[in-house]
């Protein structure tokens, strides 16, 4: 099979039904209610386009764009229709055309990862002058037009890149390599300091490989496929010389790119790495399913006073399939006080860049998330990807609850710290 | 094409937000859930949020001589949301709030794109219920339901949308405002212009107000399965279930293809070689509920079930269920397209017709899998093939045809709960007879003379399909 030759995508697309489940479940039609949007509507016009019966219009352009690819509608769909895949495909028909110059220079810096380290290292010097710390610290918001809205919360870049700190080897009996991920390397370091402070509590010598870059999300769910498998091929060659026994991932959405779409990259650009993408596909592990399966041995030392909830990321619970294993392990931790959320599985509207091109959308997504959030009285809310972690501290910020937000890794090392 | 005029003054009406004319949408607005029918483009969607907006926008129609076509949220098995003639989508989904739900006398007052699961969970949170419960419960809007008189899987014992319509708020082709029924249970006031209404499939008039009947939400429920080795066997329990004056709330069955589907794309650990499933579910009294489910599982066993599940929990009770939800998932993976039909007959007829199917399918070499409202007669034969091979797509048609001879033949119906639309229409004339397509005709000339409301839908003045 050649995945991307249009046939194929045809014959997948025509498998929708047009039942309509899709409405009862997608988080954009929730909210806009309207049929263009939902995935039947996306299904019907990229039919057509591959009948060549639409064209590459704007009005295309923007329904595209209005999809969080969260995957909720694909798990739900009764004809089995890979929808998420279809929209970001149907997208990559969009990417020959000049896209915003802003995504261009970014795009252009994510695929040369040494340049793109040192330029956010320079950025992080240089934020100040573009973005203004909120007073208590808690992130930053723009202070220029900048093509992003400017009640957007971002978090600080942490200048020097993670993967460029040394040392960042632990001794111990499994070898690992740590896979950062741009949210990590070049903001969320805390995240990437408690993955390796738990792993070296548990024994695993785990390396940080130098030269791995950007795990190709952000580009190819804007459309830019090739460039997406440059970076697959890359990432795919440097994790292979490091020679470990697993990689380890603590965002979701590169989790379940190096897992599923790592693959289908190669079969469409370098048929000659699949193989090798399916042999690193079983060796990932997020961290909280890495931990269920090789530190169960580890020793939960301090107490953790925290009212605790968890938001299930899209790219973990339904691009990986896990939900249990975060759950088991903030239940672990000796003074939690667990309270599971309304719709703890809902995406919280982030959606990669879609929360930046329809800050508005995303808001009302997020305030909803939000709001099951406070209803659980959880002083902390705790999940498994950084991009989620970002939009809910937005959130947080936004209506002034003030509820905190940590990564799972992050409160498995505070009760391991020694 | 729409006059540019005719658009502004859409725009004026219901507000620029509020009315799409851009080829996507038109395209999206184009189809419903419906197999088999090309899309023909409307002229524009519009979604109004009052009757006096819909009523606004019939006059125009009527001005200008233009469709409308209501739609709900597009779910229609039968063409019944399409604009074969093009013009104007009139979508119902702003209008979307329950009004009133009234303990004392048992009714509730919603707007017509209310969504029905969200209705079901809001009477049933209050201690009351409202049955009727189409497959499509959790997307699918009221006032759709009550377009095409909706039914589901508590047919049996509860029967079906029309039952618990007590009254309506209805737009009417030319624009006027019309109150039928009330709030009452008892009302012989006038022609029962709410029946007309129920199931006229948007013809005859835009609901956009419902008044439902409620009940109380039984005390108890439970559920239970039975595997038959043999398909008469599983025919003989229906009936005999029915005979020793046992109601089931539900009573589903499941033929052997739709098993092997199921067990092969969700692997639960249903037996492969089994003829049937029954599902069954009793509600009422604790006491009563009990009693019922020890006579049906005696029934079971007196007719050589193989196996019976009893679900004592909630988690056995979703257990029991799953092979039904898994069903049309399962099937709709085995191609690329699911047509699922609805003739209907009476429930004595049940075990001839899912033979007959069962001959159908071998005949016309196609996979053709039953399951369906056994407990009502109305069985969902899922004819599952590849759209894009002519050959197979015209055994469709011709098996499709022999299942609505063979239903009308067993005293049956075209159609149970799906509605006429386009895609029987041609067959109507079977059912309804010349004289009957002619009744129909001369309610809709008189109410609608310019032909206005989803025209093309249900009848047609020629002749139709030889019987």
């Amino acid at each position: 099979m050649k995945p991307h030759n249009p046939e194929v995508w045809y014959r997948e697309a025509i498998k929708c039904s047009k039942c309509g489940v899709c409405r009862s479940v997608c988080p954009v039609f929730a909210q806009l209610n309207h049929e263009t949007l939902v995935a039947r509507g996306k299904m019907t016009l990229i039919e057509a386009l591959l009948q060549q019966q639409q064209e590459f219009s704007p009005r295309l352009q923007e329904v595209l764009s209005l999809c969080l690819v969260c995957k909720t509608c694909t798990v739900n769909c009764p004809s089995g229709v890979p929808i998420d895949q279809l929209v970001t495909r149907a997208r990559t028909a969009f990417a020959t055309k000049p896209l915003p110059w802003g995504k261009r220079l970014v795009f252009s810096l994510v695929r040369r990862h040494s340049l793109m380290n040192a330029c956010l290292r320079l950025a992080g010097k240089l934020q100040k002058a573009a973005f203004k710390l909120k007073p208590d610290g808690q992130g930053m918001m723009p202070r220029l037009p900048l093509g992003i809205s400017r009640r957007r919360l971002l978090a600080p870049l942490a200048g020097k890149a993670f993967v460029d700190r040394q040392p960042h080897k632990t001794a111990g009996g499994i070898k690992v390599a740590f896979f950062a991920g741009c949210m990590i390397n070049h903001i969320y370091h805390s995240v990437g300091t408690a993955v390796l402070e738990v792993l070296q509590a548990g024994g695993v010598e785990a390396i940080v490989p130098r030269e791995q870059a950007c795990c190709g999300t952000p580009i190819a769910a804007n459309g830019d496929r090739a460039s997406a498998a440059e970076l697959a091929r890359h990432n795919i060659l440097e994790l292979a010389k490091s020679e470990v026994d697993g990689v380890v991932v603590a965002c979701a959405s590169c989790g379940c790119t190096l897992k599923n779409d790592y693959i289908e990259l190669c079969a469409e650009y370098y048929p000659d790495l699949v193989g090798k993408a399916q042999e690193l596909s079983k060796r990932v592990y997020d961290i909280t399913e890495f931990y269920q399966k090789y530190l169960g041995h580890l020793q939960l030392i301090n107490e953790v006073p925290l009212r605790a909830t968890y938001h299930d990321p899209c790219h973990l619970l339904r691009g990986q399939g896990i939900s249990k294993e975060p759950r088991q392990v903030i239940k672990l931790i000796p003074g939690i006080n667990f309270i599971e959320a309304a719709d703890a599985g809902k995406c919280c509207g982030s959606g990669g860049s879609f929360s930046l091109r329809h800050y508005d959308l995303a808001v009302k997504l997020n305030d909803e998330k939000m709001e099951t959030l406070i209803n659980t009285g959880a002083d902390t809310v705790v999940t498994g990807c950084p991009a989620c972690m970002m939009h809910i501290s937005d959130g947080s910020a936004r209506t002034g609850i003030g509820i905190k937000v940590l990564h799972t890794v992050e409160l498995l090392a505070l009760s391991v710290r020694k | 094409m729409l006059k540019r005029e005719v658009i502004q003054e859409l725009i004026e009406i219901v507000g620029s937000a509020n009315v799409y004319s851009a080829k996507e949408d038109l395209l999206c607005y184009a189809g419903d859930a419906t197999f088999g029918f090309p899309a023909i483009l409307p002229a524009a969607v519009v979604k109004p949020a009052s009757a006096e907006e819909v009523s606004r926008i019939l006059r125009l129609a009527n001005r200008q001589l233009v469709p409308v076509v209501p739609r709900g949220a597009g779910t229609s098995l039968s063409g019944g949301a399409m604009p074969v003639q093009g013009g104007i989508v009139l979508e119902t989904t702003r209008m979307n709030r329950i009004l009133e739900i009234d303990t004392d006398n048992l009714l509730a007052v919603v707007e017509p794109g209310v969504i029905a699961a969200k209705f079901h969970q809001t009477v049933e949170q209050m201690g009351l219920f409202f049955p009727p419960d189409p497959g499509s419960l959790a997307f699918s809007t009221l006032g759709g339901n009550v377009a095409v008189c909706a039914g589901g899987l508590r047919g049996l014992k509860y029967g079906v949308v029309k039952d618990y319509v007590l009254g309506l708020e209805v737009v009417m082709p030319w624009g006027g405002i019309v109150n039928t029924g009330g709030r009452t249970v008892k009302n012989v006031t006038g022609y029962d212009l709410t029946r007309l209404m129920v199931g006229s499939e948007g013809t005859l008039g835009v609901i956009t107000k419902i008044i439902f009947k409620l009940l109380p939400l039984p005390a108890a429920s439970r559920s239970m399965l039975a595997i038959f080795d043999n398909l008469n066997n599983a025919g003989e329990t229906i009936a005999a279930i029915i005979r020793n004056k046992i109601i089931p709330a539900t009573l589903e069955v499941m033929d052997n293809t739709t098993i092997r589907a199921v067990e092969a794309a969700a692997k639960i650990g249903l037996p492969v070689d089994a003829e049937a499933i029954l599902l069954v579910e009793v509600d009422g009294a604790e006491q009563v509920v009990e009693e019922d489910l020890k006579k049906v599982i005696d029934i079971c066993r007196a007719y050589q079930a193989k196996e019976i599940k009893i679900a004592h929990t909630p988690e056995e009770k979703a257990q029991v269920w799953s092979a039904r939800r898994n069903a049309y998932g399962s099937l709709a993976k085995i191609n690329n397209t699911i047509l699922v039909e609805d003739a209907t007959v009476p429930r004595s007829k049940v075990p001839e017709m899912i033979s007959f199917l069962v001959e159908t399918a071998k005949r016309n070499n196609l996979i053709i899998a039953t399951l369906g409202h056994a407990g009502d007669g109305n069985l969902h034969p899922c004819i599952v093939f590849d759209r894009d091979d002519p050959d197979t797509v015209h055994r469709v048609e011709k098996a499709t045809e022999e299942i609505f001879r063979k239903g009308l033949g067993l005293g049956g119906t075209l159609s149970g709960e799906h509605g006429i639309g386009i895609g029987k229409k041609r067959f109507l004339h079977w059912e309804a007879g010349d004289e009957g397509i002619e009744a129909m005709a001369r309610i809709k000339a008189a109410l609608d003379p310019n032909n206005i409301l989803n025209p093309g839908k249900v009848f047609s003045k020629d002749r139709g399909v030889k019987q």
